[in-house]
């Protein structure tokens, strides 16, 4: 079961000031203090993303988030994680790819989702990545989202999600950078 | 073996706290185009610092070093001019960039953005604009710090982005006629002295099939140096 951070505010917590300070540690950045979490099934442990999961304003700039994997079982400490991470996206208007122009095409030549510097692998219980997301979309369409995948390890066991046939599948989790702040942002 | 159970679909139970990125940002203090100082682009070198705004509600300390504007008066470290009619063919003269300058008042820098029509106080519903102003410090391709205003029917909001994220806006900005104008401290800015400048203007209005959009650039690419 999927909960978020208020059903999960302890975990996701100890995971993040474990090792990396607070949650949403970007300082002056506050509206990172945002965490979605996965509750593995078949492994003990948890899939948590940190940061935005609405990027405005659509300024073409990078905006830092991360995830951590943080094992659950009865001894946390000893266990193996191991956390993979990758974005992309796709902007469709009426089935056209869109990378137009009105805030689409990017001032910047970098990727739309950097790569992490490497990716964590450690015995100490939990593992942690570092993205960047590009707050921008196309002005022509309703807005871009992001989908940021995730697969994490735990002494072996796989955490994953499970698509509409119920195979496996990295874990989901999903950005959006809506066109404008009407409806759609909901965030008022 | 392992077995495999599905996870409930992501997206269900998602929580979003602190403070958005729109409560970092300062809404403009809005002039009539007339009574916008013609030096606050054009600065006299011989001047003292006639001329410089500052938001009645700025509280913001101007600790930072001084530049080369003081105390000889704010100078003008880039400008950048732009053709009409290069921000596409849906777009309004509004969202044409004209010239962007960038000033040493001596403890700030002000940005100064020229557009070929006064920016409407407010869109209309469902136009949405994006200028921002990108500093570079080094050769990276990611400009260090950004100053970014947010125009739509609600108004605009002007951001600052600096690479530890979004920070409250420290400076004052104000628009007036077909000018828009931030000024920032150099200290939130990272004291930065040497740097290359671009501008960006997205544009883009709801519309069926297909949303409405313009985009432009100053310089149309690249970046221009500056040093104080």
């Amino acid at each position: 079961m999927r909960r978020g951070t208020s059903v999960l505010t302890g975990v996701a917590l100890m995971a993040a000031l474990a090792f990396v300070g607070p949650v949403g540690s970007a300082p002056g950045n506050k509206y990172s203090n945002t965490s979605d979490t996965h509750v593995c099934s078949q492994a003990d442990g948890t899939i948590t993303y940190n940061g935005p999961l609405k990027l405005w304003p659509p300024n073409h700039k990078l905006q830092p988030v991360y995830f951590v994997a943080q094992a659950t079982d009865d001894t946390p400490d000893d266990t193996m994680v191991a956390l993979d991470t990758t974005g992309t996206h796709e902007e469709f208007v009426d089935g056209e790819e869109m990378n137009g122009s009105g805030g689409g095409n990017g001032v910047n030549s970098g990727p739309d989702v950097d790569p992490p510097d490497d990716m964590d692998s450690d015995d100490d219980g939990n593992a942690r990545t570092d993205h960047g997301v590009r707050s921008e979309r196309s002005g022509q369409g309703d807005g871009r989202t992001y989908t940021l995948l995730a697969v994490a390890t735990f002494d072996g066991d796989p955490c994953e999600g499970v698509d509409a046939n119920d195979d496996p599948i990295a874990v989901p989790f999903k950005v959006e950078v809506p066109h404008d702040m009407r409806g759609g942002a909901n965030w008022k | 073996m392992v077995t495999l159970i599905a996870c409930a679909a992501p997206g269900s139970d998602q929580t979003t706290t602190g403070a958005l990125p729109r409560d970092l940002a300062r809404q403009p203090q809005i002039l009539p185009s007339g009574q916008v100082p013609d030096d606050l682009v054009s600065p006299s070198p011989a001047k003292k610092k006639k001329g410089k705004t500052k938001d009645p509600g700025d509280t913001s300390e101007d600790t930072s070093d001084q530049g080369g504007g003081s105390p000889t008066g704010p100078r003008t470290l880039a400008g950048v001019t732009d053709a009409s009619g290069d921000a596409g063919l849906q777009a309004p003269d509004h969202a044409d960039l004209a010239a962007v300058t960038v000033i040493d008042t001596g403890r700030r820098a002000r940005i100064v953005v020229d557009a070929m029509a006064p920016f409407p106080n407010r869109l209309a519903d469902g136009e949405v604009m994006g200028l921002g102003v990108d500093l570079f410090r080094g050769a990276g391709t990611e400009s260090d710090y950004q100053v970014f205003a947010d125009g739509s029917s609600e108004g605009w909001f002007a951001y600052l982005q600096t690479p530890q994220g979004f920070v409250s806006f420290p400076g004052s900005f104000l628009i007036g006629g077909r000018r828009m104008v931030f000024e920032v401290p150099w200290q939130a800015l990272g004291r930065i002295r040497a740097g290359r400048v671009s501008a960006f203007l997205d544009w883009s209005k709801r519309a069926v099939p297909l949303n409405q959009v313009g985009q432009d650039r100053a310089p149309d690419s690249g970046t221009s140096p500056f040093q104080r």
